[in-house]
């Protein structure tokens, strides 16, 4: 066959398709579809032509038969082309049949693993590796390797021996030397199977912009070139208007640096300018250069290089930057795409009368949105308020009483239907759900996803809701949304990011996502403060894995773990810890309403409580402050729950002499654990399993090599081992010199040698800021170590702990704060010390302390020289912890005075630390020193202040302190936070309020107050987003959507006296006190809870009401008739 | 054996729509298709190599001894160089290389499901 017929025969063929598929394109242009379609036909054809010659070869031809199968296979092929070709255990399909070659047992196909996502690059690096190596003489005698797509993590390397092929994947990095297996036969083919391939982007196409400026935007295929990966697209134009009306010269130097960095919008940033229609009259009233060109698909415009038809941006990128899959247009986006038609083409009528003009782009968008709609499915859930659209009782309304497989069961809302049906089934098909103004709904799909709102507004086909978290009316599908009286608490994540996510909000400030608004984060910062912060904002998520601290009693805090706050404003709550930053702890309570629950305490105000197997001390371990090391190790190690580990606990029986050494404190005494200390968790001849203190590791060790501390020699002999305990040693420091300076002042200073090199770690860089102030600390005294020599052994220095008067709390909480790990703190780098340098001057500048620290447990021990002249860090180190002194009375002030030499090494940190003389007591604060430094709470002083007022109020309220663990509900069930109330006995009885919180002596703290209706007046009165508007639309209900008229009822009290000035009384009564605050005006969609009944404490969702009686659906997904009087309102927020 | 060429980087890879073979575009612009060039004529001429060559493909393999494979005899790779293949492409060849391998009876057998 002759070129010529080629081309005839491939018109006829796309002739043929043409008017099933595409009628309406033009002749002479060829376009893709058709080449596919001719190419294919070819292919067919030469495939046939080869093999009727190698049949020819075997057999004449009998041509009936021939013909037949002729048929048989074009058949097969057609299925085949259509892409429906099931595989069905040939690998490529039809033809193939007639060559197929035998898989050889000579040569089997072997399988070996490889990095996972790397299969392709792990064959062509292999392909590599033949290739090189056939260059040396020594060929690899694989003979083929497969890379399937299917196999993740695998390749097939087919070769004669299992030898070649370890032999081919030896020292290559992206394999794992597993041994290779072999494929069983029957699975050969099965490897060489390819998926379906994607569906190649086509003209209409929806897609998104994965980067740069239009990245997340919507944007519609106009042409795509997948072989060049190449795709034109149209997109709502993000045009800079501002820079027009900047200089020549600016634009000019701005286009230079956008050219030198590629594609313009794809190196700005996302949305950095708002969407808007290309209009030409308007950029060249603001000066813009545009031009006018024609071609052969209309006429379009070119501003800034770029090309503009119908007011869309038509732009030319690469594939890689859309995203394909997955692309669901919201009706707004897609509404725009139809709107900016419409009115492009009203402004620019031209652009619409050429027969290539993109209003078949049009139809595709419009075409798509029913389909949208169509393809999501509707999820009724019981509760729902449904109408009938498919169906002859189309425009019956009813409510949803349960959800078979394929059966919708409704409660008709028909008197007389009721009477003879008590309940209907429909399919889902024919129901659509249907909301009445004023209800109150979240969205449970869409972009809108976890936004609430009351509903303003019901059409056809469309919810108009009023959100909570915008203030603005967002429309909604009907299927998106549903009833609910669950304020939105916003998205749970949105991009990166989602709820309680721990973001750096700035250089300095990390906080917690309490809150996600569409494009704003409610952000709580370390200090408590609450933050609005856009998503762009946010230089990113940062990770607490691993990140510790150490509670009030010094037992480690890791994130997840339970604690108990035991002073402060949030004093008794119990909550888990979510986050650590330094010694800040943002906790989650599900009591707490505010701030979805988070808020912010210090390390130190905190007690853990059923700590996880992580944590060194007990929850109920004795807080008397500073137990010394050796005392508090054995104390927290050894109670049995510490053995984690399958069985180990059950050998403890063993004999006497054996288990006497059984869950012992040992020091080791040789190896390469020497030094450390761990508890013997079994014996077993001479060798004993060992569980190391330091690290969580447990080793098995010679019993000779075991010294066993009894508590006596903990106390009189343990030392203070860096290794043992990273943090204990930091920890402990501090108090020291400030402690038993003003007895020993000489004595004390070779304590710390062995300190030392910890505690500098302990307050890297900025720490020292965020020191809280100690409340009993002592001053410092810079001076007192420096003079005197090291002649102490380490050995003396618990000696020296013991003997040193048991601290006051408070002190042993300042000690707490170097001990804050801090992952980020640069490493010590003994370099930096001059091996050579002379011996420090008497003292040391503050600055020294800042030293980047060293890494604990690896750190070296000093070396003579470097030992010296990190003695005197320790008097600076003093010095630097004092950012914030008290007034306690100092009787070592004296050598501070002098000014201490630069140090000779020169630190990194010292610039921030001028030389200045040490901070002596009452001096203020170093410069840099936040304000906070000085309040017991490093909080903001702001939410300080809030804070205390808070808990005067608490106070005032609980006359006794709060028994504390215990938080059964021994008093009614139905007592619950955001209930609605009535005092019943006491000096408020008769007033209403709401529960706010429920202690465990069966006394809970009520927020005195009384719902009202709110008139429309009252609105007026007060700023449209003032406190109290936004306090009227968050908890009250909006009835009509037209502002003038808009009456919000039911008012929680909270909302109410802050809206008016006065302030939340709260009241603490006995829970038997209350009763149930009587229900005035019911609405579908509030919550209640049962008071009475064997649901008492349950809570439901009011579905409707009927006289006395409601319909509420409970949790459990029951519905039931209750009487008005046995159920309390369940305030929102 | 046969001679053998191997794509020199992980990224920028088009396979030859003709025979399947797997290279950088940079490579097929400097030395077209060792097995196909007689065809489709890549070399030097770089819209030439982005029409005949595609980077969609699903499937890789490494053909090291086409004439005794197993895997190179089904996949119709046999005599072919030795390289990295793409078990099947997809991309749309020039009518005028497709109208010469028909003439030719060259089967381009990567591409059976464009």
């Amino acid at each position: 066959m002759s070129a010529e017929d080629f081309f005839d025969t491939a018109e006829e063929a796309s002739d043929a398709e043409e008017e099933e598929e595409t009628p309406s394109k033009g002749e002479e242009v060829a376009t893709q579809d058709e080449l596919a379609v001719a190419q294919r036909e070819a292919i067919a054809r030469i495939d046939r032509r080869n093999r009727e010659r190698s049949l020819n070869q075997f057999e004449t031809l009998d041509p009936v038969k021939a013909a037949e199968e002729d048929e048989k296979r074009a058949a097969e092929w057609t299925q085949r082309l259509k892409g429906t070709y099931a595989a069905d255990g040939e690998a490529a399909g039809g033809l193939r049949l007639v060559r197929q070659p035998n898989p050889s047992v000579d040569s089997p196909l072997w399988m070996v693993k490889c990095k996972r996502g790397h299969e392709e690059e792990a064959l062509i690096c292999l392909m590599q590796k033949a290739l090189n190596l056939e260059a040396r003489g020594e060929p690899l005698l694989i003979k083929s390797a497969v890379c399937s797509e299917g196999a993740r993590g695998f390749l097939y390397i087919e070769a004669p021996k299992v030898d070649f092929v370890k032999k081919a994947i030896y020292g290559m990095e992206l394999f794992f030397h597993s041994k290779p297996s072999v494929v069983p036969i029957g699975e050969w083919t099965a490897v060489l199977r390819t998926g379906r391939e994607e569906t190649p982007l086509k003209r209409g196409d929806w897609v998104r912009m994965r980067r740069g400026l239009y990245k997340g935007d919507l944007a519609q295929v106009v042409d795509a070139d997948e072989q060049r990966g190449q795709v034109t697209l149209r997109l709502v134009p993000r045009l800079n208007l501002a820079s027009l009306t900047a200089s020549p010269e600016e634009r000019e130097r701005e286009k230079e640096e956008e050219k030198a960095k590629g594609f313009r919008a794809l190196s700005l940033k996302p949305h950095a300018f708002p969407q808007a229609m290309f209009k030409p009259t308007q950029i060249k009233e603001l000066g813009g250069n545009v031009e006018v060109h024609r071609d052969a698909y209309g006429e379009y415009y070119l501003f800034d290089d770029h090309e503009f038809r119908s007011g869309f941006l038509h732009t030319v990128t690469k594939i890689a930057n859309v995203q394909r899959n997955d692309v669901r247009p919201s009706v707004e986006e897609a509404r725009q795409f139809q709107v900016l038609v419409a009115e492009s083409a009203v402004a620019e009528p031209k652009a619409q009368d050429d027969q290539m003009a993109p209003d078949d782009l049009a139809k595709a968008a419009l075409s798509s949105l029913p389909k949208a709609a169509q393809q999501k499915m509707q999820i009724f859930e019981v509760g729902d308020k449904v109408l009938v659209v498919n169906s002859d009782l189309a425009g019956l309304r009813g409510g949803v009483l349960r959800v078979e497989s394929n059966k919708v069961i409704i409660k008709p809302f028909h008197k007389e239907l009721l009477a003879q049906f008590s309940s209907l089934a429909f399919e889902p098909m024919q129901l659509q759900k249907t909301f009445d103004v004023g209800d109150h709904v979240k969205v449970i799909s869409g972009v809108h996803k976890g936004d609430s709102g009351a509903v303003i507004e019901v059409e056809d086909n469309t919810v108009v809701m009023f959100s909570e978290l915008t203030n603005e009316n967002v429309d909604l599908r009907p299927q998106d949304v549903q009833i609910s009286s669950e304020t939105g608490t916003g998205m749970d994540s949105r991009g990166q990011f989602s709820l309680h996510d721990l973001v750096q909000i700035d250089a300095r400030n990390v906080g917690c996502i309490v809150k996600i608004e569409r494009d704003i984060f409610q952000v709580i910062d370390q200090t408590g403060t609450l933050h609005r912060v856009r998503a762009q904002e946010i230089s990113g998520k940062r990770s607490n894995r691993g990140v510790r601290t150490m509670d009030a009693n010094r037992a480690t805090i890791s994130v997840g773990d339970v604690v108990r706050v035991i002073e402060g404003p949030f004093k008794d709550r119990r909550a888990t810890v979510k986050h650590i930053h330094r010694f800040y702890l943002f906790c989650h309570s599900r009591e707490l309403m505010e701030h979805s629950g988070i808020f912010v305490v210090h390390a130190r105000s905190c007690q853990a409580q059923g700590s996880t197997p992580s944590s060194s001390a007990l929850p109920g371990a004795p807080s008397v402050a500073w137990p010394t090391q050796g005392d508090q190790k054995p104390g927290a190690m050894a109670p049995p729950p510490r053995s984690f580990g399958r069985g180990r606990g059950g050998r403890n029986n063993m004999d006497p002499e054996q288990s006497g050494l059984v869950q012992k404190t040992v020091r080791i005494t040789g190896g390469p654990n020497k030094g450390l200390m761990g508890i013997v968790k079994s014996v077993s001849g001479t060798m004993a399993r060992v569980e190391l203190h330091t690290k969580c590791k447990t080793v098995n060790l010679e019993r000779a090599l075991l010294f066993v501390i009894t508590k006596e020699d903990t106390e009189t002999t343990a030392r203070p081992l860096y290794p043992q305990t990273p943090t204990h040693p930091g920890m402990e420091t501090p108090v020291h010199p400030g402690m038993n300076t003003p007895v020993h002042p000489g004595m004390m200073t070779p304590v710390h040698p062995g300190m030392t090199p910890i505690h500098p770690g302990m307050t890297p860089g900025p720490a020292p800021f965020e020191m809280p102030a100690p409340i009993t600390r002592p001053p410092p005294t810079p001076a007192a170590p420096a003079p005197t020599p090291f002649v102490k052994k380490e050995e003396d220095v618990p000696r020296q702990w013991t003997a040193a008067p048991p601290q006051p709390r408070a002190a042993s909480r300042t000690c707490l704060i170097p001990d804050t790990p801090c992952p980020r703190a640069p490493r010590a780098t003994p370099r930096k010390l001059p091996p050579s340098s002379p011996l420090p001057p008497p003292s040391r500048p503050p600055a020294v302390s800042l030293n980047p620290p060293p890494t604990p447990g690896s750190y070296p021990m000093p070396s003579p020289a470097g030992a010296r002249l990190q003695y005197p860090e320790m008097g600076a180190y003093t010095p630097a912890m004092q950012l914030a002194p008290t007034s306690a009375p100092t009787p070592y002030v004296g050598p501070s005075s002098v000014p201490p030499p630069p140090t000779p090494g020169g630190y990194q940190f010292s610039q921030r630390y001028p030389y200045a003389a040490p901070p002596t007591p009452g001096a203020p604060p170093t410069p840099g020193t936040p304000a906070m430094g000085g309040y017991p709470y490093p909080l903001g002083q702001q939410l300080q202040a809030q804070l205390q007022q808070q808990a005067q109020l608490q106070q005032q309220a609980m006359s006794q302190p709060v028994p504390v663990p215990p938080l059964v509900a021994s008093v009614e069930t139905w007592v619950q936070p955001r209930v609605e109330v009535e005092v019943s006995a006491g000096s408020h009885a008769g007033q209403t309020g709401v529960v706010r919180e429920l202690f465990g002596d069966g006394k809970c703290q009520v927020q005195l107050g009384h719902t009202e209706e709110v008139r429309p007046a009252a609105l007026h009165t007060c700023p449209p987003h003032g406190p109290l508007a936004s306090a009227l639309f968050f908890a009250g209900r909006i009835l009509q959507p037209n502002p003038t008229a808009l009456a919000a009822h039911r008012m929680p009290s909270l909302h109410f006296a802050w809206g008016l000035g006065s302030g939340p009384q709260l009241i603490s009564v006995d829970a038997h006190a209350l009763t149930p605050a009587p229900i005035r005006d019911v609405h579908p969609g509030d919550r209640v809870v049962l008071v009475r009944g064997a649901d008492v404490g349950q809570i439901g969702t009011i579905m409707g009401s009927d006289g006395g009686q409601v319909i509420v659906r409970k949790e459990s997904g029951d519905v039931a008739m209750v009487d008005l009087a046995t159920a309390a309102r369940v305030v929102n927020a | 054996m046969q001679p053998g060429v191997c794509p020199n980087s992980f990224k920028q890879l088009r396979a030859c729509l003709v025979c399947g073979l797997i290279k950088t575009t940079q490579q097929f612009v400097e030395n077209g298709c060792e097995n196909c060039e007689k065809y489709v004529h890549l070399s030097g001429d770089r819209e030439r190599v982005l029409d005949c060559t595609t980077p969609r493909y699903q499937g890789v393999i490494l053909l090291n001894d086409s004439n005794h494979s197993w895997v190179g005899k089904y996949l119709f790779l046999e005599g072919k160089y030795r390289g990295v293949y793409a078990i099947k492409a997809s991309g749309i060849l020039p009518p005028e290389v497709l109208g010469d391998l028909e003439a030719r009876g060259v089967t381009p057998h990567c591409l059976n499901a464009s």
